[in-house]
């Protein structure tokens, strides 16, 4: 009946304790067993989290061992810790207290990256890699995702190779009479555990599937479905011990997973899960976890606009602090608008995606029922200004939501109505603005928080939605030419030479919008005539903010220059130094004054030639005194405004006949 | 001897600026017209050349604006030379008409091509009442040359006297009247060549 040799000491020892324990009974503490049931979730979260970092640095005291990435861009990391529950414990009972001898858990987890971005936000590449390459909703794996997961068994094979190897290395299990295992060269104990984000979590959900190993995977797509068709890139996976015997620990969660997401992320909403396929009476621990939203969000807004808000909230950094905060879940997968990947596959309602190719639409939604308030993500290309524009016939564009990109807090806008280029407004990212019927065309320019200008390097998506059914044809392009083109110009001058006051003009002949022009300086150089010295009397300092000049149109300031002493023969230089976007535009113009820096005798309103108009005014105070030395009505200088003021004004005049010329 | 040099001298020069004094004048200088019919003065200017030549003018007319109304202006064009218009203003008040006109065109062209005399303007009036020899006062307020400089000038004002319209009975009178005066000088005539 025991298939092992009857061991005498053992059991007399166990037939002492079956005796004399009622009545000797033990009143100490005993060396239970508490290690962690499993690693907690907080730690995988940051852990997959860390394997996105060009420098990896572990988290919660599990350290970066290696990593492999494979030529796709799959990368898998390998973190490390020893949990020692029996340091510094001891165990008594009535008689003496003794040290407790015990093993060492070795904790591995084997994260791996999900798409990778560098701002934070879905980029093109992360929406190629997530949804359009690995076709989560056609349920057939495609030929990278095939090669994902061929590359993440060949991982696994070498990783769980090195690990095993490794604790094959450490000492013996160190045996205690009180425990009761039947291995004596039993290793220390060890725990693996697939993590992942995003399109990493749904590759670890595979990998953990095929191999049994334990998988906590968040915001990730649902690989279910994908999973049937995956057999011989998986034939190799290595298998887990299942029996009860097994060295690894925690046998009996073979197959464990559990998908932790944010209420409202997209991407976790596409696909089917594992969890999805288990009951109630399965054998393995399973679960979905779905966290509330951060601040700004809420159920309530997320709800009120699904698809606005789905690829914000799909940062793992947004997730990992709702998790450390206890912001409170509920299980199953709730919350969001589902991800629908394919050029031909459309649901009413839905986010669907449009891939682009040189910048054209090769796909247009032709089989979709409806595109009303239906959420279409495009993916400009990187660019400095950006520009959709639907062909004719198209469904007219209802509302526009721009992300909140690295730098990138508004956005400057305008849109096609009725063949029209609206003026630009400014937009916070993430805001929705929604448009009059009639709108076939935007335009739109990154900004950031002071509304400068920002140069985007990355490509993006942004959401629109239509206001009505139709298919939907247009081209997506970058533009440089949506940048301002600004330049400037002394655009008039009063007389008075101890205060003069000259107009200047910043004109934006370019077809974008210059936000927060400024003049950063101006400067007067003599570069002719007996040296003087002009005085800036208005402004004093340089910048003068200036405003936003919207395309083809001029805004201007005025300054005050006191040219006291100059006289009429020195002649000037000016250059004034101009920027706007936020530095993103700069420049400078140089312009000549001279020889009227004395007063221009006729020039009564100060435009800087002599003509009708002057004579005209002067036409206004005839026979009246003049009001003081100098007054510009008084050409002769004889104390009234009369006739002879008039003629003489006429011998003054610039061109011929006091004509006025433009 | 010196001495009757030097007046004989004054004499000259004040003869000389006699002869080139400006006058602005109104022509007629009197005039009578029917009640009811309009007048018509002309501004006259005489005396300039030798340099100088007229650039602009504002003079006021006064006028006894019981008697006269003042309806219309007609400029010259002297100081338009080539008619490609200058500037003209006409300020009506009760009693006074003023009258401006700054010429455009160069100072060279108006000191050759000027007339010596002219007519700045022609103004017309209708006349309201009875009167005799009511006074067309002038006053300036400016008279420059070609470059803006003033002009010295003297003023010859004019008359008017508006008659009343002869009644038909008074025409009768008169043509019967110069009926008997003819038939007396022609029976005068036939006396005197059957006397001789």
């Amino acid at each position: 009946m025991f298939t092992k040799p009857f061991n005498v000491k053992r059991n007399v020892f166990a037939l002492i304790l079956v005796v004399f324990l009622p009545i000797f009974p033990i009143t100490g503490k005993s060396c239970l067993v508490n290690f962690p049931m499993q690693t907690p979730a907080t730690t995988l979260a940051k852990l997959s989290k860390d394997v996105y970092s060009e420098t990896p640095q572990g988290a919660d005291g599990y350290n970066f061992i290696f990593s492999y990435i494979g030529v796709n861009g799959l990368k898998m990391s390998v973190y490390h810790k020893i949990i020692s529950p029996y340091i510094n414990e001891h165990w008594f009972d009535n008689y003496m207290t003794y040290p407790c001898y015990g093993y060492d858990l070795d904790d591995y987890i084997i994260a791996i990256r999900g798409t990778y971005t560098k701002n934070g936000f879905l980029n093109k590449t992360a929406i190629n890699n997530l949804l359009a390459d690995s076709s989560f909703v056609t349920g057939q794996p495609n030929t990278n995702f095939r090669q994902y997961i061929s590359d993440g068994v060949r991982f696994l094979q070498n990783t769980t190779r090195w690990i095993i190897t490794r604790q094959l290395s450490k000492p013996p299990y160190n045996y205690s009479y009180y425990e009761y295992n039947y291995d004596e060269h039993r290793p220390n104990q060890y725990m693996i555990t697939l993590t992942g984000h995003s399109l990493g979590g749904a590759i670890a959900d595979v990998l953990g599937r095929a191999s049994g190993m334990r998988t906590v995977i968040f915001d990730a797509p649902g690989p279910a479905d994908l999973y049937q068709y995956l057999d011989n890139e998986l034939a190799s996976i290595p298998k887990r011990l299942v029996d009860f015997y097994s060295r690894d620990f925690y046998s009996n969660y073979f197959g464990s997973s559990y998908v932790i997401r944010m209420y409202g992320d997209a991407v976790s909403l596409s696909g089917t899960h594992f969890t999805d396929h288990f009951n109630g009476y399965s054998f393995q621990p399973y679960g979905t976890f779905t966290y509330n939203p951060p601040s700004p969000f809420s159920k309530a807004l997320i709800d009120q606009s699904p698809g606005k808000y789905a690829l914000a909230l799909h940062d793992m950094n947004a997730l990992i602090s709702q998790m450390l905060t206890n912001a409170g879940s509920v299980s199953g997968v709730v919350g969001g608008t589902k991800l629908v990947v394919g050029a031909n596959y459309i649901v009413p309602g839905t986010v669907s995606w449009l891939k682009t190719t040189a910048n054209t639409f090769t796909t247009p939604i032709s089989l979709a029922l409806s595109y009303l308030y239906q959420i279409i993500f495009f993916d400009p290309p990187p660019g400095e200004s950006y520009e959709f524009i639907e062909d004719a016939g198209s469904p007219f564009i209802r509302s526009i939501s721009l992300p909140l990109l690295n730098g990138v807090a508004q956005w400057s806008l305008s849109y096609l109505l009725n063949g029209t280029w609206s003026d630009y407004l400014t937009l916070t990212s993430m805001d929705e603005y929604f448009f009059a019927d009639g709108v076939t065309g935007i335009r739109f320019i990154p900004l950031d928080s002071n509304g400068n200008q920002v140069i985007n390097n990355n490509s993006f998506t942004y959401a629109i939605t239509f206001s009505n059914i139709g298919n939907i044809n247009g081209k997506l392009n970058t533009v440089s030419n949506l940048m301002p083109t600004l330049s400037a110009q002394i655009t008039g001058e009063s007389l008075n030479q101890n205060m003069r006051i000259w107009n200047i003009s910043l004109s934006n002949s370019g077809s974008g919008a210059a936000i927060a022009a400024q003049i950063n300086g101006l400067s007067i150089k003599q570069t002719s005539g007996t040296p003087c010295t002009p005085v800036k009397v208005s402004p004093v300092s340089f910048p003068v903010t200036v405003g936003d000049i919207v395309s083809q149109s001029s805004e201007g300031i005025q300054v005050a220059i006191d040219f006291t002493g100059c006289s009429s023969a020195v002649e000037f230089s000016i250059t004034i130094n101009y920027s706007s976007n936020g530095g993103g535009i700069n420049g400078s113009n140089t312009s000549h004054v001279a020889p009227a820096l004395t007063n221009i005798i006729g020039d009564i309103n100060g435009d800087g030639v002599v003509d009708i108009k002057d004579l005209n005014m002067l036409n206004t105070h005839l026979n009246k005194p003049s009001t003081s030395a100098g007054d510009p009505f008084d050409i002769n200088n004889d104390g009234v405004i009369n006739a002879l003021d008039a003629r003489k004004l006429t011998t003054f005049c610039t061109y011929s006949r006091c004509a006025v010329h433009s | 001897m010196k001495k009757c040099f030097l007046y004989i001298m004054f004499l000259f020069w004040i003869i000389d600026i006699q002869s080139h004094a400006v006058v602005l004048s109104i022509d007629p200088l009197s005039q009578s017209v029917q009640l009811g019919s309009q007048v018509s003065f002309n501004l006259n200017i005489a005396g300039l050349g030798n340099g100088t030549a007229l650039g602009t003018y504002d003079i006021n007319i006064g006028f006894n604006h019981g008697m006269l109304d003042f309806p219309s202006i007609s400029f010259g064009n002297q100081l338009d030379l080539y008619t490609l218009g200058d500037v003209q203003i006409v300020t009506p008040s009760n009693g006074t008409v003023e009258v401006y006109e700054v010429s455009l065109e160069s100072v060279s062209d108006l000191n050759s091509l000027q007339s010596s005399s002219f007519t700045l303007a022609t103004l017309t009036f209708q006349t309201l009442t009875l009167g005799m020899n009511s006074p067309i006062t002038l006053s300036v307020n400016a008279l420059g040359d070609a470059s803006g400089y003033p002009i010295l000038a003297s003023l010859q004002n004019g008359s008017v006297s508006i008659i009343p319209v002869p009644e038909p009975e008074l025409w009768n009178l008169m043509l019967l009247g110069g009926g008997l005066v003819g038939y007396q000088v022609k029976r005068k005539k036939a006396k005197m060549l059957s006397a001789g």
